[in-house]
């Protein structure tokens, strides 16, 4: 739609300025015959001497001697004539070029007004088109605009959705290495607290649980039985066990402390 | 039948002096043997009989050329079987018995320290016993013949050694 | 080791995901077999002699230490030597990992007696296990560290102490002028307060203790031949209750007390025989030709084990009382002998040779695997204590005969100084009848 509205305007613009520049063209034509018709009137004056001069030269000379005074008034009379006529010619080529001159003001003016006319609908039309142009400028770089803020919507999301991506990936990492650290810290306090727990003498099958209580660093601050074994010494053994093994290994950083969520634990104690 | 065994056992004993002395046994044995072997196997028994002819029982058993002046009887670790070269003395000390049946005799088994005491009691016991029964074999009265077991309880050498122990595993025969 | 790292963690995600638990739980599946550290701080004295008339610490030091369940703080290890509670600084004594400390105090009271005041405390958790005042007289205070050993034992294992108990035992002098003397003693179980219960210029052997305490059996050979003799330890009356012909040894005590089985060889070769005390009546539970003697009677009082060559060598067998087939029990060694029924029931003790040396070992009733307790090669006479925690018996070395004891596990072994002379046969007591 838009595109043919272009192409039409735009012929239309060069049609006329073709037909503005003919104008021009056709205007300065006039002007250079009307400023050479001299040097062309001497020279058919001068071909027309030349020719009688030539068939006629030495018989006519001598006879033409008294027609020469003649021919000379003749000559005179016609030159005089002729200068006449030429006035003449020269005053209606001159009316004819005051009219012509005065036709082509006229048309020069009109042609002018006509240019101008030409011209103001051209920069009407420029300006039209200017404006069309800068409209579908505008609507262009809205379109641009929108389809770079989409574009950017869209970048965004995308970056958000991989900032989100990596932040669970990141999660993820953290949770899979809390889970090692988990396993590492867990294995570890197994080991401290079952290196501590004295069974030496006790009789076989019995168990008991302890709530432990911890601070970061892994000091044993409580410990307080949740299930007793029923068997006093079993129960000291564990106590004993659990307090031998402090600080158990548990991470000094706070945020993996709390993470790893051992701030309280059970112990159950159950020797094979 | 007491009889056969008398003169099968005389006959043993001659053999076996003549192992014994070449072969030599413990000191204290072999002296004793050596002894009884220079008068000749016959001799030995008749001397026995001398000495009951003569009634003087005692003073044979004080005899030192005697056989009868061997009064221990020694043994392997945890065995209560007789030796060869303790066969002549058990038999001296059995014919003995025979000739002097108001005499009896006391057989004290002992044991090395090796081992448990109740067991080297009863092992002192069976050695007692063997001797015992060599005895009877040769005609004496089980009556005349009293055992009693020390087991390692009265040792005479107090060394914890082997030379302590074989003196310890014994048979004394107490009159 | 990772195995069992693995048993763990499947045994803690079990219990993690247990949806009752909010909070994550850890198994502890395991422990380790350790002794029990403990310090026995100096007790306070208060009198007006310038010593206490004894050392109660080291006293019960020296029974912890010999049972092989303890260690003993050195006394110049200790941070600090309080004799109240609240004079127990137990950040220093967490600092050297020790689980308990007993503290005590000794008081010499106008009439002459005693009071003795001990605690017992429980360093982690901060707070005292046990607690006792008790009066004694002069010669009661040993016997009063005794009890307070017990005490602390017991409530620390969980098994009846032993200490307050007493052997029995043989020494045997050369006496001047007399000659070789035997004497039959008793005495604490850690050596101490011997005292002589009969004196004789014959052997004697075997001591074996009533269950009660009260009496002791034992062969003397006074009547020039073995006979066996029941004791009362008090009034010192004696009754011959076997003298036959041959043996008469070996007695040992059904754990009713009723009954009394002895060897016997009356008819001929040693046999094992059980006399009903109160009629005197005898059965014969063996008929072999080899020998067979030591009988000891199970703790449930059902069967027998005995000592018998009946195999070619001395093997341990067993025999139900009310019949049944005689079982060999060991196959390993060319001697084994003496056997005492542990006070559980599955193991015994015995004496175990093997290429000249003889040792004390323990046999597994159940695997019938012999752990030997002793690396001596001349051990003989091992005896239980009544708890089952050490054995004692007789070594034999340069220096004579000696009591040594070992604990159940072999892991600790300790010599009993006694008095001169070479001692043999050591006889563990039962436990003291219940006190009135």
């Amino acid at each position: 739609m838009f595109s043919r509205l272009t192409f039409k305007s735009s012929l239309l613009s060069i049609l006329l300025h073709v037909a503005a520049v003919l104008l021009l063209v056709l205007s300065f034509d006039f002007t250079s015959r009307q400023v050479k018709p001299a040097p062309q009137v001497n020279a058919v004056e001068a071909v027309t001497v030349d020719s009688a001069q030539v068939e006629k030269e030495l018989q006519r000379l001598k006879e033409l001697e008294d027609a020469k005074e003649q021919e000379k008034l003749e000559k005179q009379r016609l030159l005089e004539r002729q200068a006449r006529e030429a006035e003449t010619k020269r005053k209606t080529e001159e009316q004819r070029l005051a009219d012509l001159k005065k036709k082509k003001e006229q048309e020069q003016k009109a042609l002018e007004a006509e240019q101008k006319k030409v011209a103001e609908k051209k920069k009407e039309q420029e300006e039209l088109e200017r404006k069309r142009k800068a409209e579908a400028e505008k609507q262009r770089q809205d379109e641009e605009a929108k389809k770079k803020a989409e574009a950017e919507q869209k970048k965004r999301k995308e970056e958000e959705a991989a900032r989100q991506k990596q932040v669970a990936e990141q999660q993820a990492a953290q949770a899979r290495a809390d889970q090692s650290l988990m396993q590492g810290v867990i294995a570890n306090i197994y080991q401290d607290v079952r290196n501590n727990f004295n069974i030496s003498g006790l009789p076989p099958g019995l168990e008991c649980v302890l709530l432990v209580r911890t601070v970061p660093g892994g000091e044993v601050v409580g410990v307080q039985i949740s299930k007793s074994s029923g068997n006093e010494i079993f129960d000291r053994r564990a106590h004993d066990a659990v307090q031998k093994a402090s600080p158990l290994p548990l991470p000094a950083d706070s945020a993996t402390f709390e993470r790893l969520g051992l701030r309280q634990f059970n112990l159950r104690f159950k020797p094979q | 039948m007491l009889m056969n065994t008398r003169i099968f056992l005389v006959v043993m004993l001659a053999v076996m002096l003549g192992a014994c002395s070449s072969t030599g046994g413990s000191k204290k044995t072999t002296a004793a043997v050596s002894e009884g072997s220079g008068s000749g196997g016959n001799s030995e028994v008749s001397t026995y009989g001398a000495g009951e002819g003569a009634g003087s029982g005692m003073s044979e058993l004080d005899d030192p050329n005697s056989p009868l002046s061997t009064r221990i009887v020694y043994f392997e670790y945890d065995s209560s079987e007789i030796q060869e070269r303790y066969r002549e003395v058990v038999a001296a000390h059995a014919d003995y018995l025979v000739k002097n049946p108001n005499v009896v005799v006391s057989l004290e088994g002992h044991a090395d320290e090796r081992g448990s005491r109740e067991y080297n009691l009863a092992l002192g016991e069976r050695r007692a016993l063997a001797v015992k029964r060599q005895m009877t074999l040769l005609g004496a009265q089980a009556s005349q013949i009293r055992t009693v077991s020390y087991g390692e309880e009265r040792p005479i050498e107090s060394g914890h050694d082997d030379n302590s122990w074989s003196q310890n595993r014994r048979v004394e025969l107490v009159y | 080791m990772i195995s069992r790292i693995l048993l763990f963690f499947v045994l803690a995600l079990q219990a993690t995901a247990s949806p009752a638990e909010d909070a994550l739980e850890i198994v502890i599946d395991r422990g380790i077999e350790n002794t029990l550290p403990i310090a026995v701080v100096p007790f306070g004295w208060s009198g007006a002699a310038q010593d206490p008339p004894m050392d109660f610490a080291l006293t019960i030091s020296n029974n912890l230490d010999r049972s092989g369940r303890f260690a003993v703080m050195d006394t110049e290890d200790l941070p600090q030597r309080p004799l109240q509670f609240q004079e127990v600084n137990f950040r220093d004594w967490r600092l050297l990992n020790m689980e308990n400390i007993v503290l005590g105090t000794l008081k010499a009271l106008p009439d002459g007696n005693f009071e003795v005041e001990f605690r017992l405390i429980d360093v982690y958790r901060g707070a005292q296990i046990a607690g006792f005042r008790i009066p004694a007289s002069p010669k009661q205070l040993r016997r009063t560290a005794h009890r307070i050993s017990d005490i602390i034992f017991e409530r620390l294992t969980g098994i009846r102490g032993a200490f307050d108990t007493r052997i029995a035992y043989v020494t045997v002098r050369e006496d001047q002028g007399k000659g070789r003397r035997y004497y039959l003693q008793i005495a604490d179980a850690d050596g101490f307060n011997s005292q002589v219960l009969m004196e004789s210029g014959e052997p004697l052997m075997s001591p074996a203790w009533s269950p009660d305490a009260r009496q002791l059996a034992y062969v003397s050979f006074e009547g020039r031949n073995s006979a066996i003799f029941i004791q009362d330890i008090i009034t010192g009356q004696r009754t011959r209750i076997a003298a036959f012909s041959g043996i008469n040894s070996a007695p040992a005590w059904s754990p009713d007390g009723s009954r009394l089985a002895m060897t016997l060889s009356r008819e001929g070769d040693p046999e094992i025989y059980v006399m009903d005390l109160a009629s005197r009546s005898l059965q014969r539970l063996t008929n072999d030709r080899g020998i067979d003697t030591e009988p000891a009677f199970s703790p449930d009082g059902r069967r027998i084990a005995f000592t018998s060559d009946r195999g070619g060598n001395p093997q341990i067998y067993e025999m139900n009382l009310n019949g049944g087939e005689i079982k060999r029990l060991t196959f390993v060694g060319e001697y084994n002998a003496r056997p005492r029924y542990s006070p559980d029931g599955k193991s015994m003790s015995l004496l175990h040779a093997q290429g000249g040396a003889y040792r004390i070992g323990i046999l597994d009733l159940e695997s019938t695997d012999i752990l030997l307790l002793t690396s001596a090669s001349l051990d003989e006479s091992p005896s239980f204590a009544p708890n089952g925690s050490m054995i004692i018996y007789a070594t034999s070395g340069r220096r004579g005969s000696e009591l040594a004891a070992v604990s159940s596990d072999g892991s600790v072994h300790q010599r009993l100084a006694l008095q001169v002379g070479a001692v043999q046969e050591p006889a563990w007591g039962p436990f003291p009848p219940e006190k009135p």
